[in-house]
């Protein structure tokens, strides 16, 4: 027994103390152990399973390994002037973190002060909700409408410590989206009172003429910060890499909460690489186009609910609890998302993988359900 | 419905519960200093006299027994805390060079010897009280809570008809007092009291306690105001929620078509569910699941009886869900157990590597074991849940001890609830067998790692049989 415990009541605020840590899940070769599982196929991550564009892949091919020793660009140099000439932007109107989980929390921590409160949806990304509540901060969530963002809701939801709204475009996990318009019309009516940030983490996902593109906006609106990452369309998410694009003004004062050199050389070099790869971009979205066109009929078949949208997941209303069968389909070899967490129980999210996995999940959900009619 | 675990309070923020404390040490010249802290303390939270001097005696007696077991001198913490619908008197106790074995509940007396019953302060001080609760604190002190709820009107069953049942479509809302009071009494009339937590009987308790963030409640209205049905949600343990609900306010010919009410009683559950999503729960649990709940939600653990002293036992189905992804956990087991573990888990399609612990190796063990209590008397069942605090040579002797002394309170209804995530407790099955323990039902993640929670069945010296 430690005989001077910490005095971690006085130590810890109180809205850390009650706050629980999100538990990633275990490594592959634990969790083919623990669910006695191989293969095992993750389709719980909205992961690219065609990998890297080829000149990412290149990029990290020749990577030389003496560059390890040295630190990389603190402010990815490179990596903003091509994203400058990409956006048309300035280089200075972009900050790149590790992941564009870590940028959200720039952004948090460069607005909010004791008793302000964020705004978003209640059934969205959740790191939004979370930085803000261990921050201290209050999120304040508002209901989704027809598995869509409530404009009119969010606007009634903002009071004068209301700092930041948050909307994720197209929607993890409904994959609904503010077209053109609904977006300026929110953006005039908040009317540069708020920081507006759009999170386009599945943009290049959408192929709809009516669909956005936030870049665009950022001359027209100084409030409005857009997110990016090279997780999803580029397949980077194992190097962490993602960024944010905003006014300068904006910019200059969520680059003082930065966290400089959290973003490593090779993920820099790949994402500089992936940047411009447009083929790579067809090539996804025709493999996601092709699975979910095999997906959809088949839970229509089933008697399943869904919801697909944009983006290279689809949800999934199961007649049993989704945490049940998160266990059942991983005994199976597949692990897809439990969406409690999200709000939604009894649905799950399965991202849109490799044609061997979505055979193997579309299989493992035939049999998961047919036997649980057999129980009821 | 007992708070047997202070609640986390992240779901509902609220404004902070009165408290009073009082540091000393444990000499008996302070027992006046004692009595009157508690006494003034706990008249000054609203406690009736005869709750409030209950309360005061049995924290004398606590304080006496510790002058008579601690060192001189040692130093001791008492905190008043005012509950929604109690008051409560902690007494934290440094662990640093604590005899831990006076804290058995059984310690220092013979229980066969009815005198030596009368004269066991820790015994009486749990009779004076509704709940009694010894267990080990976060910060590693060992706590001993005393605590005496506030009186309410019972309401007679069947509350007031409704003149115009509620209609669909439904919204769902939090409630204000009136309309909270309005379900609680009003679902007698609609559900089978078996089903209706026994707190229901007392709609001031219930509105007291989701006031203070102690309770949740949500229900369902229509366009003109009609309560449709509801339910309530409380934390259960550190860990899990429990669910009351939904109990939906219409008989089965009413307004509602089967679909509706289907309808009905799922939205509430989902609004349930939705509030705790991202709280730091990782289950859901239903005690008393009753004809609307939607099964379809939660997963089957087991079941457990109560026995009652004129009556014949009642089955208690616990329902359960995650409400995260399951990592994985181990679970030590003795091998006595290991064949229902593995039947359990194969049920529950639950991911765990059980370990086997064996105690018969021969190592030398400390002389003596430690289990904590947790009695709970303020209602028609009396129920003592016993958990391991220290194992040790004397295991067995001090469970047959716990038992006699359960047995001679004429406590019929008794738990013991090992820790499968720690590996030393799986040293108690073989005697719980021995003593006439089944393991009934695991509860996932209740504890460091999963819970066991094993029943003293009826065995012939302890009356109610199954
Ligand atoms: C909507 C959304 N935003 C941001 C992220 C975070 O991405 P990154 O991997 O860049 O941290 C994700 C990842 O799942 C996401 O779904």
């Amino acid at each position: 027994m430690n005989p001077n415990p910490l005095p971690l009541d006085d130590l810890v605020p109180e809205y850390i103390r009650h706050f629980a840590a999100y538990i990633p899940s275990k490594p592959d070769d634990e969790l083919k152990k623990l669910y006695g599982c191989d293969p095992l196929y993750r389709l719980n991550n909205n992961e690219n399973p065609l990998g890297p564009p080829p000149a990412a892949r290149a990029a990290l091919k020749d990577f030389a390994p003496y560059k390890a020793a040295i630190y990389p660009s603190g402010d990815a140099w490179h990596l903003r002037r091509a994203l400058a000439q990409k956006f048309d932007l300035e280089p200075d109107q972009f900050l790149v973190g590790n992941g564009a989980n870590e940028v959200i929390a720039f952004v948090i921590k460069a607005f909010c002060q004791e008793g302000d409160n964020i705004i978003t949806a209640d059934k969205t990304f959740a790191v939004y909700e979370w930085i803000a509540e261990f921050s201290g901060f209050n999120a304040r969530l508002v209901p989704l409408k027809d598995f869509s963002f409530d404009a009119q809701a969010m606007l009634e939801a903002i009071d004068e410590r209301s700092k930041i709204i948050f909307i994720c475009n197209p929607n993890n996990p409904t994959g609904t989206y503010w077209h053109k318009e609904q977006l300026t019309n929110f953006m005039e009516r908040v009317n540069g009172r708020q920081i507006v940030v759009i999170d386009e983490a599945y943009c290049e996902f959408v192929e709809q003429d009516d669909f956005p593109d936030g870049m665009k906006l950022i001359r027209r609106y100084p409030n409005l910060v857009v997110f990016r990452t090279f997780s999803k369309m580029y397949a980077l998410a194992g190097l962490r890499i993602g960024y944010l694009a905003g006014s300068m003004d904006v910019v200059d004062i969520i680059r003082r909460t930065c966290v400089v050199y959290s973003v490593n050389t090779l993920a820099q070099s790949a994402a500089l690489k992936a940047l411009n790869d447009d083929q790579h971009i067809l090539r996804t979205r025709e493999h996601v186009k092709a699975e979910k066109a095999r997906l959809l009929p088949h839970l229509k078949s089933l008697g399943l609910e869904y919801q697909s949208g944009e983006g290279c997941f689809v949800m999934i209303k199961l007649p049993l609890s989704d945490t049940l069968a998160y266990r059942k389909l991983m005994g199976r070899g597949v692990m897809i998302r439990s969406m409690t967490g999200f709000r939604y129980p009894n649905w799950i999210r399965v991202s849109i993988g490799a044609t061997a996995a979505m055979s193997a999940f579309a299989e493992a959900l035939t049999e998961l359900i047919n036997s649980h009619k057999g129980i009821t | 419905m007992q708070n047997r675990y202070p609640p986390p309070k992240l779901i509902l923020k609220t404004r902070l519960n009165p408290e009073a404390k009082l540091n000393l040490n444990t000499d008996p010249a302070f027992l006046p200093t004692v009595q009157s802290f508690i006494e003034k303390t706990v008249l000054a939270f609203g406690l009736e006299a005869k709750g409030a001097l209950a309360l005061t005696l049995a924290g004398e007696e606590i304080f006496n027994y510790l002058c008579d077991n601690l060192n001189l001198g040692a130093e001791i913490k008492i905190n008043c805390r005012k509950g929604s619908c109690y008051s409560a008197v902690d007494f934290i106790l440094p662990l640093k060079n604590l005899a831990l074995q006076a804290f058995n509940l059984t310690a220092t007396i013979d229980v066969d010897n009815e005198e030596s019953l009368n004269e066991m302060g820790l015994l009486i001080a749990s009779r004076m009280v509704d709940h009694m609760q010894i267990s080990h604190n976060e910060n590693g002190n060992l706590q001993l809570s005393l605590r005496k709820d506030k009186e309410y009107p019972k309401i007679t069953a069947g509350g007031h008809p409704l003149r115009t049942p509620a209609a669909a479509p439904f919204s769902i809302v939090t409630p204000d007092t009136e309309e909270l009071k309005f379900f609680v009494t009003a679902s007698h009339l609609y559900t089978p009291s078996a089903f209706l937590p026994h707190d229901f009987y007392y709609p001031g308790k219930i509105v007291d306690m989701v006031n203070a963030g102690e309770l949740h409640a949500a229900i369902i209205r229509d366009a003109a105001g009609a309560i449709g049905g509801g339910i309530v949600w409380r934390w259960y343990s550190a860990k899990m929620i429990e669910c009351c609900g939904p109990f939906i306010l219409a008989d089965q010919t009413a307004a509602l078509t089967p679909e509706q009410r289907r309808t009905a009683a799922r939205d509430l559950l989902e609004y349930c569910l939705n509030k705790i999503a991202r709280s730091p729960a990782v289950g859901l649990i239903s005690l008393t699941p009753g004809p609307d709940l939607p099964q379809n939600h939660f997963e089957a653990l087991g079941t457990v009886f109560e026995y009652h002293n004129n009556a014949p036992a009642t089955e208690i189905k616990a329902l359960f869900r995650l409400l995260q992804e399951d990592p994985g956990t181990i679970a030590w087991a003795h091998p006595e157990i290991e064949d229902f573990l593995r039947d359990e888990y194969r049920r529950l399609t639950l991911p765990r590597e059980i370990r086997l612990s064996d105690s018969s190796t021969g190592e030398s063990q400390t002389d003596f074991s430690v289990l904590t209590v947790d009695t709970d008397s303020n209602q028609s069942r009396k129920k003592v849940t016993l958990q391991p605090l220290w194992a040790g040579a004397d295991l067995e002797k001090n469970i047959a001890d716990h038992i006699a002394l359960f047995n001679r309170e004429k406590i019929a209804n008794i738990y013991c609830t090992i820790d499968l995530g720690q590996s030393w407790q799986a040293a108690f099955t073989p005697i719980l067998h021995k003593k006439g323990f089944q393991p009934r039902l695991i509860l996932p993640y209740g504890g460091q790692g999963d819970l066991l929670i094993f029943q003293k069945t009826a065995a012939a010296e302890t009356g109610p049989v199954l």
